[in-house]
């Protein structure tokens, strides 16, 4: 049995790393330029991803390289996608509890590297933890700070009274 | 503002930063003490003028300098804002986050913020949130009828031509439980049928049949999704309505009918794929109709009927059957027997992972076999899922249900008997239960009043699972259980050997067995014997939790006293409140 093609991808910070086509095809952008360019022995350049977020990435992919792409032209909006989006498989799960740091810097490199499932999965982590907290908790949790002037702050809180109350 | 007036104000900002900084708190009380001095020292008005105007202008200044240096903060706060992990995503990365952490707000419940006020209580976070969430059009398409009405215009207005999602009623999971139309009911329908031509999912109660005339004949060319519910049970049977479901018909992807009666001649919903018809008493439409219908929805995702009452199938002819390939879950709840056998007889569902049938066999026992027959041949498909299985049986009824569980609940098999139903079917559904295959982490057994049943005839079904952690036995005959729990069972290994969390409640047993299992499980001496471990079997994990639950008086206080001394009290509860 032949062994699997394989392709090797470049991190901004000069680590290659040499794995199979099937997994690096589920980057669309890695897809396109496979196709674009044709198989070489070149190294394929990912100038925006760092090697530790890009064996991240990879391990993602290789645990779902068997799993179904995603449609091109599904609608977000469309209540069945939408429901599927929302759900966070137990390994998921596991694999994005990572520091806030890594964490966003896994969703630069999925929408960089046009991986919509991991790209979904990093959107809802982050969305779990904005759910059912108040302005001042998302602010500490994110390290935002409040900048808007009092003057700004005292006619946002009167416009929006009406919701504080629900 | 002039360059000299500027540097004059930057260097004013410096004095005042000084100022601060040496915790001179108050500069213009130091201005009035002068010019009080100056007033105790008998100068004349015209030059106290003066020193008011001068005061003045340092206030002025101060005022000036003031807002300059809050503009100043807030814009280092901006700045360091822009530079924090989360600012770094692209803002349509940005919004798709708020869009999720929004979804929600659509289906909760009605006591929960509406969609717009955590819309507008997520624009308080700092400026860039709300500058992007301002002026992102798609977050600001859903209204709800709780929403003030100068909001709901903002937000029609700011949300341009996006489709927008209508609620005025919990949803539909939850709607039995409103019981009349929200208050600003009219209000807020005037403001909706205004951009009907925009709807994508309307989710509504009505409170009269001319409510629903104004929604049917309303022009709803991106209508996806319809639920609605009438306060009173009303029949639609009109050319209107007809004319709606003939319009909507190619695009709407879920209706849900709640004491509503449509034109059931008209149905043209080829790609409906959620399907819920609740609350109807007078106008069900028949068993031969409702097939009919079914069959017409080859893409039909989920299915749920609760009807108040159906007749008896009677002289119902069944049609051929046929395949609904993408049906994932259907519920049928309150129908006659006969109709859910015709159902399943009928349809062919191959990808079927969530049941839920509640069907009242009082009049129609002779069906029972039949319909529990079909519903073991369910099982093949569902036992593979990530999904509660529960079997109820009631005296002369059924409930089996086999629920999703969200993705971080545990998997959860549970019986649950009320009175006495036929021995010999609950055996059947135990042996059909495939539980090896099911591998729970949690099992409940609930046998409420006089149930006459044995659970050693299910535990063996529990040999080789790994997987459960908890056990809750309610009701029943325990002996069995901790026998189970304190032996090899057929696979040579212990009886729930990865079993942490057990409660036992208002169950008979013989304390000196429970006793013995923990013995046996902890290494003490058992008292049941074969549970040594010299055929190298590993030691279950200790009790997490062990609870046991009594009538006031009938616990046997001593043995359980050295049953929680080995386990430690720490995780040991004893409750006596079990009322009968």
């Amino acid at each position: 049995m032949s062994a699997a093609p394989q392709v090797t991808l470049e991190s901004s910070d000069g680590e290659k790393f040499k794995v199979d086509k099937e997994v690096a095809e589920r980057s669309v952008l890695i897809k396109n330029m496979i196709e674009d360019v044709g198989e070489s022995d070149n190294p394929i350049p990912l100038p925006n991803v760092n090697a530790s977020v890009l064996k991240k990435v990879l391990e993602y992919c290789e645990h779902h390289r068997g799993d179904p792409l995603p449609a091109a032209d599904a609608d977000p909006s469309n209540d069945d996608n939408r429901k599927r989006a929302t759900e966070i498989s137990d390994w998921d799960q596991k694999f994005i509890q990572v520091d806030q740091e890594m964490l966003f810097e896994i969703i630069l490199a999925a929408n960089y590297m046009d991986i919509k499932p991991l790209l979904d999965v990093g959107c809802k982590t982050v969305a779990n933890m904005i759910k059912g907290k108040t302005p001042e908790e998302i602010r500490k949790l994110f390290n935002i700070v409040n900048d808007f002037t009092p003057e700004e702050e005292a006619q946002i809180k009167k416009e929006n009274e009406w919701a504080e109350d629900r | 503002m002039n360059p000299a007036t500027n540097l004059t104000v930057d260097l004013a900002v410096d004095i005042l930063l000084q100022s601060i900084h040496d915790e001179n708190k108050n500069a213009l009380d130091s201005v009035r003490r002068i010019s009080s001095l100056q007033e105790d020292a008998g100068i004349d008005s015209g030059m106290l003028s003066q020193v008011d105007n001068y005061a003045g202008a340092i206030k002025s200044t101060l005022d000036t300098v003031q807002g300059r240096l809050l503009d100043k903060i807030s814009a280092l706060n901006t700045e360091h804002n822009r530079m924090i992990p989360f600012h770094r995503l692209p803002i349509e990365t940005f919004v798709q986050v708020i869009t999720a952490a929004l979804e929600s707000f659509q289906t909760r419940q009605w006591s929960s913020p509406t969609h717009l006020g955590r819309l507008v209580t997520l624009c308080q976070v700092c400026k860039r949130w709300e500058d992007v969430i301002s002026r992102t059009a798609s977050l600001w398409a859903t209204i709800d009828i709780r929403d003030p009405a100068v909001i709901m215009s903002t937000a029609i207005s700011r949300s341009a031509n996006h489709s927008l999602n209508v609620i005025g009623a919990p949803s539909f999971g939850l709607i039995r439980f409103w019981s009349d139309a929200p208050d600003g009911w009219e209000e807020f329908m005037n403001t909706a049928i205004a951009h009907s031509t925009r709807w994508r999912s309307v989710q509504l109660v009505v409170a009269s049949p001319d409510a629903v005339l104004a929604i049917m004949i309303a022009d709803v060319p991106r209508l996806e999704s319809f639920e609605v519910k009438s306060t009173s049970e009303c029949l639609f049977d009109t050319q209107e309505g007809g004319r709606l479901f003939q319009a909507i018909g190619p695009q709407l992807r879920r209706l849900g009918l709640h004491g509503l009666a449509i034109p059931w001649d008209s149905w043209v919903l080829h790609n409906l794929r959620h399907l819920s018809i609740s609350g109807l008493d007078n106008f069900v439409p028949s068993c031969e109709k409702m097939l009919g219908m079914l069959r017409e929805c080859p893409a039909l995702v989920d299915i749920v009927l609760s009807f108040n009452r159906t007749a008896d199938v009677g002289t119902f002819r069944q049609g051929p059957s046929f395949t609904l390939a993408q049906l994932d879950s259907m519920s049928f709840s309150r129908l006659s027997p006969s109709w859910a056998l015709a159902f399943l007889e009928t349809i062919h569902t191959p990808s079927v992972r969530s049941v839920n049938l509640d069907l009242d066999f009082s009049d129609s026992g002779h069906l029972f076999p039949s319909v529990v027959k079909r519903v073991c041949a369910l099982y093949s498909n569902v036992v593979d899922a990530r999904y509660h299985l529960e079997i109820n049986l009631y005296t002369g009824s059924l409930e089996w249900a086999c629920y999703p569980i969200s993705s971080r609940g545990w998997r959860y098999f549970g019986i649950k008997a009320w009175n006495n139903p036929a021995p010999e079917t609950l055996e059947t559904l135990w042996a059909e239960a495939g539980t090896n295959r099911f591998a729970p982490e949690s099992v409940l057994i609930c046998l409420n009043g006089p149930v006459d049943l044995e659970i050693s005839l299910f535990l063996p079904k529990l040999d080789g699972i790994h997987t459960i952690n908890s056990f809750m036995f309610y009701g029943g005959d325990a002996d069995p259980l901790f026998t189970y729990m304190s032996n090899p069972t057929t696979s040579g290994e212990w009886g729930l050997p990865e079993l942490e969390n057990l409660t036992i409640y208002d169950c008979k047993y013989d304390p000196e067995l429970l006793l013995g299992m923990v013995l046996a499980r902890y290494g003490g001496e058992g008292l049941v014997g074969h549970n040594n471990l010299d055929d190298g079997r590993d030691r279950p994990p200790p009790f997490q939790e062990l609870t046991i639950g009594h009538a006031p008086g009938e616990a046997d206080i001593d043995t359980l006293d050295l049953v929680e001394d080995i386990v430690g009290d720490h995780c040991f509860t004893l409750e006596e409140d079990v009322e009968r």
